[in-house]
């Protein structure tokens, strides 16, 4: 089997240790780690996000392939020249559940989505303050702040952040993406948010559209 | 006497395991509870509270007087006196119970998304005082009021238009004081609030394991006041639950149990309706379902359980993921309406409620009306005596004879049901020629014509005097 191949279809079956395995035998070998990386590893992944897309691989399976590749990527990154390593991330999410929300799961299952996709994602937490939003936005400079609520009293919350972006100064240099049960594209256009996905997986299309403007 | 329909979605050995697992796990690893105060009232009471990190274990004996102290049965009480839910009922019927905090509902007459307003919240109250299958009211939520004060309002223009209990719950901590101020106004006192409760108020854990300080905040003052409480746990499968349908029985059952033992250690005696819930977790794309199957039989175990374990009412929703309410939803609604009424439910919630989020439909809401209707006739299973086993007609009745002159037929033919949105015109032509109406374009022409005749409740002045001095303080408070 060609050493890409065996690598790719590890990577799709979520087998983290077969994975090192390979990797460790291709770097012995004197193959590029660069290659390794983007040919056998990202494109592995690449083809478990295309399968996820039309519903041939569920979210646990994803998550195990996601696993199974950073195994793999924490052998090669320290070996593979830094300017290169730009061209890994999709982009820089920053996720947080608004002020005055516990819920997370939503916010948290779209992280680990997001991460296996390719984005850098910071997850900060919930019940965040509204200062803390901007204050990360200023420091981390992300692609995408993306906010999460549960409950019908803290939507209104989101507002309040995205009018502390424009106060800011912040609103041009970031986009909004709102997310959680009760959130409808109807409100997240009402409130200016520049993106609205109702699950996980469409979020990943969602943030991958907004990079793309 | 028929005998009602039943569903044993457990067996007994698997309602005692579950019950043992219950009580070991509430004793041994326990749930957090987020409210100081709460912590210091448990841990009198005899709980054993770590207030470093919160933690509170109920040990089983504790436990086992709770489940001896809780009342068996409930009274809610309707403004008039008649429409009064009885839970368990007596004659073994359930109450629907209307869909709760929706924001905006499918218009019947533009049959576009809108946002409630507060006429609208009224119409809604109004519509659900017109419809037999709807035992309580769940507060909706208005769009042109403080969103602070939300539920307030939401509240307020429930005892503003509706006669019947209604179903509550918090928005936030800092309403919590407000509701109680409104319910006091209405009943007249905190004797007559205690004695005939006209609603029932909703504390949910923060599935798994957890306690939110509004939501203990409600334990709280509902103890305080005597009104009933039905604790809700929502798990979803696969993710804040385990997700196989067992384990996340398992989970509900604690949550419900300890919300239910805090009420006892601090109203001996309180009246608790437990919340049967469950959404599973799409594995493909991360949505929360409300209308899987595995939900459905998810919820139809835990009823099953509370009914067999703690033998107290249970409540559960009859939600469905259509976005309207089309044949996907009726197929969902009566599925679970069915297997949550043979399981032994008291009120099936959720009624009017669609899947888009947060939105419900006035037309759905007498769908699901007529659906409960249908369940309730269904599990009130087949009569057999002498009387309907019509032994003495059959042996009369000659070799290609009939029975529509008896008098036995005569005096059984108004019993069938006939669900009025049922009742097709006799022909297919003539339905033709009446438009081809599908169900829900009756569902419109049903509500027009309810719709002329609604009416507001007749609040006596001083009531809806003090009702509107607290919503306006409340929005004084605690709006931006």
């Amino acid at each position: 089997m060609a050493p890409y191949v065996e690598l790719k279809e590890n990577i799709i079956l979520g087998e983290e240790d077969k994975v090192i395995e390979v990797v460790r035998t291709l770097l012995d070998a004197g193959n590029d780690p660069s290659e390794i990386m983007f040919e056998g590893l990202i494109r592995g992944m690449s083809e478990v996000g295309q399968k996820m897309k039309c519903g041939e691989m569920f979210i646990p399976e994803v998550l195990a392939s996601a696993q199974a590749m950073r195994g793999g990527l924490e052998l090669v990154k320290p070996l593979v020249v830094k300017e290169k390593l730009l061209d890994i991330s999709m982009g820089k999410i920053v996720l947080g559940t608004v002020h005055g929300d516990l819920h997370g799961i939503g916010k948290n299952i779209c992280s680990l989505m997001l991460q296996s996709e390719g984005f850098t994602v910071l997850d900060i937490g919930e019940d965040v303050p509204t200062e803390k939003f901007i204050e990360v936005a200023k420091q981390e400079q992300p692609d995408i702040l993306g906010l999460s609520a549960l409950m019908v009293n803290t939507m209104p919350v989101m507002k309040e952040v995205i009018e502390a972006l424009e106060r800011s100064g912040l609103r041009d240099k970031v986009r909004v993406m709102v997310g959680g049960a009760p959130i409808s594209q109807a409100f997240a256009d009402k409130i200016g948010a520049d993106g609205y996905a109702p699950d996980a997986v469409a979020a990943i299309d969602k943030a991958k559209q907004l990079l793309s403007k | 006497m028929a005998t009602k329909l039943q569903l044993n979605v457990l067996s007994s050995e698997e309602v005692n395991s579950i019950y043992e697992k219950t009580l070991g796990i509430l004793s041994t690893k326990g749930v957090k509870v987020n409210h100081p105060q709460a912590l210091k009232i448990l841990d009198k009471a005899g709980a054993a509270v770590n207030f470093d990190d919160q933690q509170v274990k109920f040990p089983k004996d504790v436990i086992e007087w709770a489940l001896q102290t809780v009342p068996h049965q409930v009274t809610l009480a309707s403004s008039d006196g008649k429409n009064d839910m009885i839970l368990p009922h007596p004659s073994g019927k359930i109450y629907g119970g209307t869909c709760i905090q929706s924001m905006r509902y499918l218009d019947p007459d533009t049959n576009t998304y809108r946002d409630f307003t507060l006429s609208k919240v009224a119409e809604w109250y109004q519509l659900i005082d017109a419809l037999d299958g709807i035992g309580t009211a769940a507060i909706i939520t208005p769009g042109d009021v403080p969103e602070e004060t939300s539920d307030i309002h939401g509240l307020k223009v429930a005892f503003e238009n509706c006669s019947k209990p209604i179903t509550l719950l918090a928005y936030s901590l800092e309403s919590v004081e407000y509701l109680f101020e409104l319910m006091l106004v209405k009943a007249g006192s905190e004797a007559a609030l205690r004695k005939r409760p006209m609603l029932r108020i909703s504390p949910t854990s923060f599935t798994p394991f957890e306690f939110k300080p509004m939501d203990i905040e409600e334990i709280i003052q509902a103890c305080r006041y005597g009104v009933p409480l039905y604790p809700n746990a929502l798990p979803i499968s696969g993710a804040t639950a385990p997700i196989t349908i067992a384990g996340t029985v398992l989970l509900s059952s604690v949550e419900q149990l300890a919300m239910l033992v805090m009420a006892q250690l601090m109203n001996p005696g309180h009246p608790i309706i437990l919340t049967a819930g469950d959404w599973t977790m799409d594995m493909s794309t991360g949505k929360c379902l409300m209308g899987s199957v595995e939900g459905a039989l998810c919820i139809a175990a835990t009823i099953q359980f509370v009914k067999d374990a703690f033998h107290i009412p249970v409540s559960a929703s009859a939600y469905s993921d259509a976005y309207s309410p089309d044949g996907q939803a009726m197929s969902e609604k009566t599925l679970k309406g069915l297997l949550n009424a043979m399981a032994g439910v008291d009120v099936l919630g959720g009624i009017g409620r669609t899947g888009a989020p947060n939105t419900a439909s006035p037309v759905a809401l007498i769908l699901d009306s007529n659906m409960v209707n249908i369940v309730n006739r269904t599990i009130m299973g087949v009569k057999v005596d002498d009387d309907t086993l019509a032994l003495g007609d059959l042996l009369d009745t000659v070799p290609g004879g009939h029975f529509m002159e008896r008098r036995h037929t005569l005096q059984h033919c108004r019993e069938a049901l006939r669900p009025e949105l049922f009742m097709l015109p006799k022909s297919v032509e003539i339905w033709e020629s009446e438009g081809g109406k599908d169900l829900y374009a009756r569902g419109v022409d049903r509500y027009r014509e309810i719709k002329k005749e609604l009416q507001p409740e007749q609040l006596p002045e001083e009531v809806q005097r003090e009702m509107n001095l607290i919503a306006k303080r409340a929005d004084e408070r605690l709006g931006k």
